[in-house]
């Protein structure tokens, strides 16, 4: 019998109920699967048990805040140096983060207005597939993902596009900007099957142990 | 790089993919993907959803560094909270859906507004019930956790999230720079 895949292998440490028994008697009795379970067992043993000191998880969160006030600290001898026009440049990030959240409110609202009079659009009759999705609740391509096929070449969005570019995730996050819980599932039931693949090569490559 | 990822994050705020789109989610019989599609390398969006989900795990594991106790528990109920958050968000959508499409620019007058309220009322409800079930849910987690743990546990959440968005920006730009370069 073939021996286990590498999914199968974690499947098979972690007894998941999703393993078929053939494969889990293969793996007891096969001595190869056996050393390979053992190995990634010490591993996992391994990686629990490991003590390495690392920063607080708010460390980071806090670090650019940090170095905000330090450099908020030093920057009062040059800033007068500048002209009275260019001073606002110099503002601390929640300066920033504040003129941004407001730059994508009024964005977001001209988008709103506009595709609110935009004409409405041409219903296209549901195939089979599209009727299979409704009963199932599956995402179909070129229904559910029309909307954002748009957003590629949506002008107004691309706007929007523009403004993010530039923006820190820190300042983001402090005008209130993150992606909720669940937020990348959906997104990644909307990808093409070329970018689902590319996605689980990229997966499995974060899975691998030691990042080998 | 960061820019890129704001906006995919904002895609998701501000709900280009967000609750109007009929359904976000995979139905439970696709999460398992079969093996010998997986080998060929295709994949179901359910088995990338599967395959997000044994991620967290392996995540959340490293972060909050789980003891061999704790492990067990922590993933069982760990996919409780997966799957309460993705039961909800499919019923939310299918509702949302639904008033779209009695109240959207395709919808024609007499607009029947007894069932719009009906529909108003049942999405109040769900929200209702799907906030008591996760907030139970994440009651059962904590109950796994210490509460250095369950701290952190808030916080991986939202970095995880960040994650996972990074890795579907690379996902399409690896695609889009392939076909580019196939032109």
């Amino acid at each position: 019998m073939k021996h286990l895949s590498r999914a199968e292998l974690v499947d098979f440490i972690e007894a998941s109920p999703h393993m078929p028994a053939a494969r889990a008697r293969h793996a007891s009795t096969c001595s190869e699967c056996r050393a390979e379970a053992d190995a990634l067992r010490s591993i996992l043993a391994l990686a629990t048990t490991d003590d390495v000191p690392e920063p607080s998880p708010l460390f980071w969160d806090h670090f650019p805040a940090r170095v905000a006030d330090a450099v908020r600290d030093e920057v009062p001898g040059r800033s007068s140096d500048a002209p009275a026009g260019m001073r606002w440049l110099r503002a601390p990030v929640m300066t920033w983060a504040v003129a941004a959240t407001m730059s994508l409110l009024v964005i977001i609202t001209v988008v709103w207005r506009t595709t609110l009079h935009a004409p409405a659009p041409v219903m296209v009759p549901a195939t089979g597939a599209t009727a299979a999705a409704n009963a199932t609740g599956a995402p179909v391509a070129g229904t559910a993902g029309s909307d954002e096929s748009d957003v590629d070449t949506d002008e107004a969005w691309a706007v929007v596009r523009a403004a993010a570019q530039d923006l820190r995730w820190e300042e983001a996050h402090a005008a209130g900007l993150s992606a909720p819980p669940g937020a990348a599932e959906g997104l990644a039931l909307e990808l093409t099957a070329d970018e689902r693949s590319e996605l689980a090569r990229l997966l499995d490559e974060e899975l691998k142990p030691n990042g080998a | 790089m960061m820019g890129s990822l704001l906006v995919v994050v904002l895609s998701a705020t501000v709900g280009l993919s967000g609750p109007h789109r009929p359904a976000a989610q995979a139905p439970d019989d696709t999460a398992r993907e079969p093996r010998g599609n997986r080998a060929a390398g295709v994949f179901s969006p359910g088995a990338v959803v599967a395959m997000l989900d044994t991620y967290a795990i392996v995540q959340a594991q490293d972060a909050l560094q789980l003891n061999d106790t704790q492990y067990a528990a922590f993933v069982g109920r760990l996919k409780k909270l997966q799957q309460t958050r993705r039961k909800n968000q499919q019923a939310h959508n299918q509702i949302v859906q639904e008033l779209r499409r009695r109240t959207g620019p395709q919808a024609t007058p007499p607009f029947d507004e007894a069932a719009i309220r009906e529909h108003l009322k049942a999405l109040r409800e769900l929200d209702d019930r799907s906030a008591l079930e996760l907030r139970h849910a994440y009651d059962a987690l904590d109950e796994v956790l210490d509460v250095r743990q369950q701290a952190r546990f808030r916080v991986f959440e939202e970095q995880l999230e960040r994650r996972k968005l990074d890795l579907l920006m690379r996902a399409r730009q690896g695609v889009a720079a392939r076909r580019g370069g196939g032109r």
